[in-house]
């Protein structure tokens, strides 16, 4: 080993005069380099920070792009109005029991005959104590 | 290894920083040596897990930017008149002190560049042979060889500069 063993007794002497030499300290470069130093660490940009940042810009160009595609277009258009077009709904009547099919004279003649059971429609109808009743004034009118 | 904070790195600043300026003066003036150094301690906060062996690091990183800013500068011969006409004090002085912190200084500063190198790493730095070796990029017997001519001609600048001064 070099470290001691080849040094000479005068070396060894001048090395620890030497040593006792103690070279200058600057307290104030300590406080610049700890703000240095905390400033860098502040301002580092993690790969989290240039995800994010990445991630901000791309959300900011899609809603630009999509803004941009919906755009109203304003295409003037004739200042006549359409006219008002009125529909008249045809009058179509319900459909009711008529005669109208029936001749008048056979159906004449069938009343006198056969009476009120002539007339099919009476028999079906709901209200027999009212038309039996008008019957009964009926038949008597005509026997009288 | 671990990571690295803040607090620690204050606590290295503290431990290293004066060595680490007394080794960056060499190649240049104070300001720019205190450029240095702190690069060199923001460059370690900077990596993600501790060095092995952080003085040792911190040595060779600022040799490196000390070395390539003079590179840069293209102008050693500059650098050097720089480093012997400015006024930045290496050592505080103190009245126990053996050897002269001034006489010491302009010793120092007359030295050829790879011995003064030597010398201040050896014996401010702390560092073995071996990690000078490594630091440096030479041999440990090449250091070692070295390291005791530097000593030698440091002691014939003192005894001669003793003399002087008896003389006077």
């Amino acid at each position: 080993m070099y470290e001691e063993e080849n040094m000479t007794p005068s070396e060894k002497a001048l090395e620890s005069a030497l040593g006792q030499l103690k070279p200058i300290t600057n307290i104030l470069n300590r406080d610049q380099l700890m703000f240095k130093a905390g400033r860098m660490s502040a301002g580092s940009k993690g790969p989290w920070q240039i995800l994010s940042g990445a991630l901000t810009i791309f959300l900011f160009c899609s809603i630009l792009l999509r803004t941009g595609s919906n755009e109203i277009n304003i295409v003037p258009t004739n200042k006549e109005q359409n006219p008002i077009q009125v529909v008249h709904a045809q009058y179509q009547p319900a459909e009711t029991d008529s005669y109208d099919s029936m001749a008048y004279p056979k159906l004449r003649e069938k009343f006198l005959k056969e009476g009120w059971d002539a007339l099919e429609f009476h028999k079906t109808s709901g209200n027999s104590e009212s038309f039996k009743n008008q019957r009964e004034l009926l038949n008597s009118m005509l026997s009288s | 290894m671990t990571e690295i904070s803040q607090n620690q790195l204050a606590k290295w600043y503290e431990d290293y920083e004066a060595e680490l300026m007394l080794y960056a003066k060499q190649w240049h003036s104070e300001p720019q040596a205190e450029d240095i150094v702190q690069d060199a301690f923001i460059r370690l906060l900077k990596q993600r897990k501790s060095p092995d062996n952080v003085r040792a690091w911190l040595f060779r990183v600022v040799r490196n930017r000390a070395i390539s800013k003079v590179r840069s500068l293209k102008q050693q011969q500059k650098a050097d008149q720089k480093i012997q006409e400015s006024e930045a004090v290496w050592f505080e002085s103190s009245s126990s002190d053996l050897i002269d912190a001034g006489m010491a200084q302009n010793i120092l500063q007359k030295l050829a560049a790879n011995l003064r190198e030597i010398v201040m790493l050896r014996i401010w730095g702390q560092m073995s042979l071996k990690e000078i070796a490594e630091i440096t990029g030479k041999s440990i017997p090449w250091i070692h060889k070295e390291y005791k001519r530097a000593l030698e001609l440091i002691k014939k600048e003192l005894e001669h500069s003793s003399c002087t001064k008896k003389k006077t």
